[in-house]
């Protein structure tokens, strides 16, 4: 059942397409139409941001680079697509309600400037691979309007040759997506906790199960797929319960086809703290064994976090040809304590994500990468 | 703005007996422990009652000049609505020093047993009394009357913010008791008083215990009494052992590269000091160099037993 109580179009998108499918799928909801995005912003009669959607058409960019966090941590040099700005799920850890300040869930509609924009910016660089994804502000498949995009998304970049486009959930709305011309060059991800974390933490969401069945129809369908682990959460029997999680990853699909795996643990604003508390106050997540970081956040103290990271790690190497795991948001320490290596800096480990795709999928990503393409600045 | 008439009253025209707006300070005659400062004292305000005077503010002031003739007094006009009434009064106390969250559950209280609707309350009064006009406020002003009196006049004392406040008031009687006794034995800063209760209610969360069990654990009440241990003394023992209880990977870092650390010499012109966070695995060193003999010590300090046992350090950041 969805949580959306409230729906607002902006006047310049109410003859769009993605906004009459919305709308179409909302039929007990009566839009209200706004002239200005600041009409909402001044609004103080709205439900929470999670249940409020606000169609759109965007104004300035929306194809980003990953605003990552401080030089301190390496960051993998991923592109985002803002199209989705919030998530309808409510995981308790979730940052977006305070990262994106905005009362309502956003979702623009004019599909048709989005994509060009990020075909225009890939294409600058014809010699490098682009990783690019709608699942960094919001889930990119928890709403019909982002699934609308996606469709679209998926069919757009099957023919762009240095691209990799990654459609990041908690859901299993992937019935739309399956039957479409991907070229390869679609990966479909899954965001993954043990289910004692996803039933305590990411109530709204799909079950471990579900979407590990997911991951097995994507694979069917000739996607190439990819997890997350993160936010990796310490629990008293947390080793066992990642480990175990590994092992039914493993089992449930082919390792062979698993693009990448990354890991992170869990970070958020100290800010974000008093407001978790007020707003789930029986989860013990803000209450972790946390310092703040370089970059301000409050996350897991790094003996704590390698302590965590290890064994996945080691589950997770324990086949022949592994796919590229990675960790999202961590020191070089981190990384050298936990796999005994480190990418030297954000560009290394964005061509390490190339390399591997050409190494292990050399029918899908045939250009072998060159380290100096990856070098050179590259601003979207 | 407030404009009240000032008078000289008749001492005997005062009804010391009605309590109706005993709402400000003072809030417990009857406390253990106090830091009432003098600021605290306002000139009286009264309200004109069928029985003559009822006093509003500076019932401990007027019971002083009882055997006066007469005594100086701002004074209210009856028949206002009790809104009104509160509302003067609140800003009338503001003229002088910020209300004290005790007092704003008075008014709370009042209201509310007047049938005045919350959101009247929230939307209409706290903005004019100086307040965020937010409903949820109402319930955590309404529990500061729940917090032991001792608390109560030590957090004024300290002027404490009010999230202080509504931390502190959020706690059970028990623990409160345990606080007064932390209070009287230690006289803590209230930043550490802040971190203390903070530790211990994150650590019941966490751990799934129950304060008393984290109290009993380390020791608190031994600590608190034990006649050989100074205040500060006191103080540390319990923040370590609580600490400690809170962050117990990061305690234990700590610990160990503390134990590497006490193994090098460090002369005193040099100064090393590492990342208590340990996100950075390095070591900083500042070293004064005023004449050759401290450049000697540099040189000096770098033998072959202070380099492995920075090295040891490294390691074990």
């Amino acid at each position: 059942m969805s949580i959306i109580r409230k729906i607002f179009v902006s006047a310049s998108a109410q003859n769009d397409a993605l906004t009459r499918q919305t709308l179409k799928d909302f039929p007990n909801i009566i839009p209200e139409i706004l002239e200005d995005r600041d009409d909402l912003s001044n609004r103080n009669d709205l439900p929470d941001s999670k249940q409020v959607l606000f169609l759109t058409r965007s104004k300035g960019d929306v194809v980003k680079d990953c605003p990552g966090t401080s030089k301190d941590y390496l960051c993998c040099q991923y592109r985002v697509i803002n199209q989705t700005q919030n998530c309808p799920l409510n995981c308790t850890y979730c940052i977006l309600r305070f990262y994106l300040n905005f009362p309502a869930t956003l979702i623009f509609t004019n599909v048709e400037d989005i994509l060009p924009e990020a075909a225009t910016k890939i294409q600058r660089y014809p010699k490098r691979l682009f990783r690019i994804g709608t699942g960094e502000l919001g889930d990119s498949l928890a709403l019909s309007g982002s699934r609308y995009f996606a469709e679209r998304a998926v069919k757009f970049f099957a023919n762009m040759p240095n691209v990799l486009f990654e459609l990041k959930s908690k859901t299993t709305y992937i019935n739309s997506i399956m039957p479409l011309n991907h070229g390869g060059k679609t990966i479909l991800s899954w965001s993954l906790n043990p289910q004692e974390i996803i039933r305590k933490e990411e109530s709204a969401a799909a079950n471990l199960s579900e979407r590990l069945s997911a991951a097995k129809r994507a694979q069917d369908a000739g996607f190439l797929i990819g997890f997350h682990l993160d936010p990796i959460i310490n629990l008293p029997d947390g080793n066992r319960l990642y480990s175990e999680l590994c092992e039914a990853i493993y089992d449930a699909v082919d390792p062979a086809g698993i693009a990448w795996i990354s890991l992170g643990s869990l970070r958020f604003p100290p800010s974000m703290k008093d407001a978790m508390i007020e707003r789930y106050p029986k989860s013990a997540l803000p209450y972790g064994d946390m310092i703040r970081g370089i970059d301000g956040k409050l996350r897991y103290v790094r003996p704590l976090r390698v302590s965590m990271y290890r064994p996945i790690y080691q589950s997770l190497i324990s086949i022949p040809n592994p796919p590229f795991i990675y960790f999202c948001m961590e020191s070089s320490i981190v990384w050298m304590e936990t796999t005994g290596f480190t990418p030297e800096n954000n560009s290394h480990l964005d061509y390490l994500f190339a390399e591997s795709l050409h190494r292990r999928f050399p029918d899908r990503y045939p250009m072998k990468p060159e380290r100096e393409e990856y070098n050179q600045e590259c601003i979207f | 703005m407030i404009s009240l008439p000032i008078s000289n009253l008749k001492i005997d025209r005062i009804d010391f007996s009605d309590r109706m707006f005993d709402l400000f300070y003072p809030i417990r005659a009857n406390a253990q422990i106090s830091n009432k400062p003098d600021s605290l004292q306002l000139p009286a305000l009264v309200q004109i009652s069928p029985s003559g005077y009822r006093i509003i503010i500076g019932r401990e002031w007027l019971e002083s000049r009882k055997s006066d003739e007469s005594v100086p007094a701002f004074i209210l006009l009856e028949n206002e609505m009790v809104i009104n009434e509160l509302r003067i009064s609140a800003n009338y106390v503001r003229l002088f020093r910020p209300l004290i969250p005790t007092e704003v559950a008075g008014i709370v209280r009042v209201l509310i047993a007047q049938k005045t609707a919350r959101e009247t309350i929230a939307k209409t009064l706290f903005p004019e009394i100086g307040l965020s006009p937010n409903i949820k406020l109402i319930d955590a002003y309404l529990n500061c009357l729940n917090l032991d009196p001792n608390i109560a006049e030590w957090l004024i004392g300290k002027n404490a913010p009010q999230k202080t406040w509504f931390a502190l008031s959020t706690l059970d009687r028990e623990f409160q008791a345990e606080l007064v006794l932390l209070l009287d034995k230690t006289r803590p800063t209230l930043s550490i008083l802040e971190e203390i209760v903070r530790n211990i209610r994150e650590t019941a969360i966490r751990e799934e215990m129950d304060t008393p069990q984290i109290l009993t654990k380390i020791g608190w009440k031994t600590v608190l009494e034990n006649p050989d241990l100074t205040e500060s003394d006191k103080i540390a023992s319990l923040r370590q052992d609580i600490t400690r209880m809170r962050f117990p990977l990061l305690s234990s870092h700590a610990s160990r590269a503390e134990a590497f650390w006490q193994k090098i010499n460090v002369p005193p012109n040099v100064h090393i000091s590492y990342d208590p966070t340990f996100e950075k695995k390095e070591l900083t060193l500042d070293a004064i160099l005023a004449s050759p003999q401290d450049i000697n010590t540099l040189e000096q300090f770098f033998n072959d037993d202070n380099r492995r046992n920075l090295n040891e350090l490294l390691e074990n950041l």
